[in-house]
């Protein structure tokens, strides 16, 4: 079926990769209008296109939970799962701040602890404004430095729940 | 055929004619061997990857219209969304969606559900595609400016144009009704066709 994880994925925290989004969300996901038409038939190669074309980020909205194409887009990568250098060259990218922004939420649910260090904490030194849909549909402004900020200590962002990592103590 | 079974008074289990059923038995299998049935082949139909749509799946093109539907129509055009691939209706653009995204629609097409894995190099090279192209793209509308402004201008010109041509035609038109012939105006019994106020 095309909402299937691709048959030699590696399961991520001992479960299907896709479960890591919840239950809920990636109904909603799956019934979304955007996944339907745009995400069918992604590979890695196509994401490109539709990541660049991503305006704002964000998780659910509306009454009616729908999701942001920001989260479809998570969980497409969740879906294929695209090797860990696709990920970083997705990280590394100066032009497109959204890329990068999906990049790092896909390897904080996907990678190590210590992979999410290494790659996400260079990211605090990138300033660059982004938009947020928040749950009310309204356009808030954060800064990506924030937002990885975000993924580093909140337990939830976008509407997916993190998986635990080790806590870096000096 | 096997003679009826029947029951003895002392038992009350059937009992069966085992040699005529053995000699049944014994004709299936010697047919079986003239001509043993057809195996099916064990190899797997190999189908392409999956690929995604080229164009935009059409939702709305027919929405707000309505159609008179009769038994004669073809089924392409009895409402709903109709798949010309798998030949059917369906009735609202999710399922539709859903429909065409499906096994069964894609293996009309002649494809299996597996995705692509692309490669690292590909995803780079997506990259500087999508970025040359962008640049491109911002160059032209940058360039675009003056000559915008000069087409905006020639066609400006021509709705003037156009405007006094559509007045010139007006006028035209309205002439005639002054010509009629006033005697044959008199002998049908009016002296113009309509326009009383002139």
């Amino acid at each position: 079926m095309a909402n299937r994880t691709v048959t030699d994925a590696k399961s991520v925290k001992g479960t299907n990769p896709q479960y890591l989004v919840e239950k809920i969300v990636r109904t909603r996901i799956y019934e979304s209008k955007y996944w339907k038409e745009q995400c069918f038939a992604l590979s890695a190669e196509l994401l490109v296109d539709k990541a660049m074309g991503l305006e704002y980020i964000g998780g659910t909205f509306g009454g009616n939970i729908k999701p942001t194409p920001f989260l479809c887009l998570v969980l497409k990568m969740l879906q294929i799962q695209p090797e860990k250098e696709i990920v970083v060259e997705f990280i590394k990218n100066d032009d497109y701040k959204y890329v990068r922004a999906l990049g790092a939420i896909y390897m904080r649910l996907v990678g190590t602890s210590l992979d999410v260090y290494n790659y996400l904490e260079p990211l605090l030194n990138d300033y660059r404004k982004l938009k947020v849909q928040n749950k009310m549909e309204v356009f808030e402004l954060t800064h990506i430095d924030e937002f990885i900020d975000e993924l580093l200590r909140e337990d939830r962002v976008c509407d997916v729940i993190l998986p635990r990592i080790q806590v870096f103590i000096i | 055929m096997a003679t009826k079974p029947e029951g003895k008074a002392d038992n009350f289990r059937r009992t069966w004619d085992t040699d005529e059923y053995e000699k049944l038995a014994k004709e299936r299998l010697e047919n079986e061997d003239e001509e043993p049935a057809p195996k099916r082949s064990n190899v797997p139909i190999k189908r392409e990857l999956l690929k995604p749509r080229e164009h935009e799946v059409d939702l709305d093109s027919t929405l707000g219209k309505s159609v008179v539907i009769t038994k004669s129509t073809p089924t392409s055009q009895q409402g709903g969304y109709f798949c010309n691939v798998c030949d059917c209706i369906v009735k609202d653009s999710i399922n539709f969606l859903d429909h065409i995204n499906g096994k069964k629609h894609q293996r009309n097409l002649g494809m299996s559900m597996r995705v692509e894995r692309s490669s690292l190099d590909q995803v780079k090279k997506r990259f500087e595609l999508n970025k040359r192209k962008q640049e491109e793209e911002k160059k032209k509308k940058d360039y675009d400016f003056e000559a915008r402004m000069t087409e905006l201008k020639e066609e400006e010109e021509r709705q003037r144009e156009k405007r006094k041509e559509a007045r010139k035609q007006k006028k035209r038109k309205l002439e005639p009704e002054g010509d009629i012939d006033p005697e044959m105006a008199a002998m049908m019994g009016f002296s113009g066709f309509g326009g009383s106020k002139k």
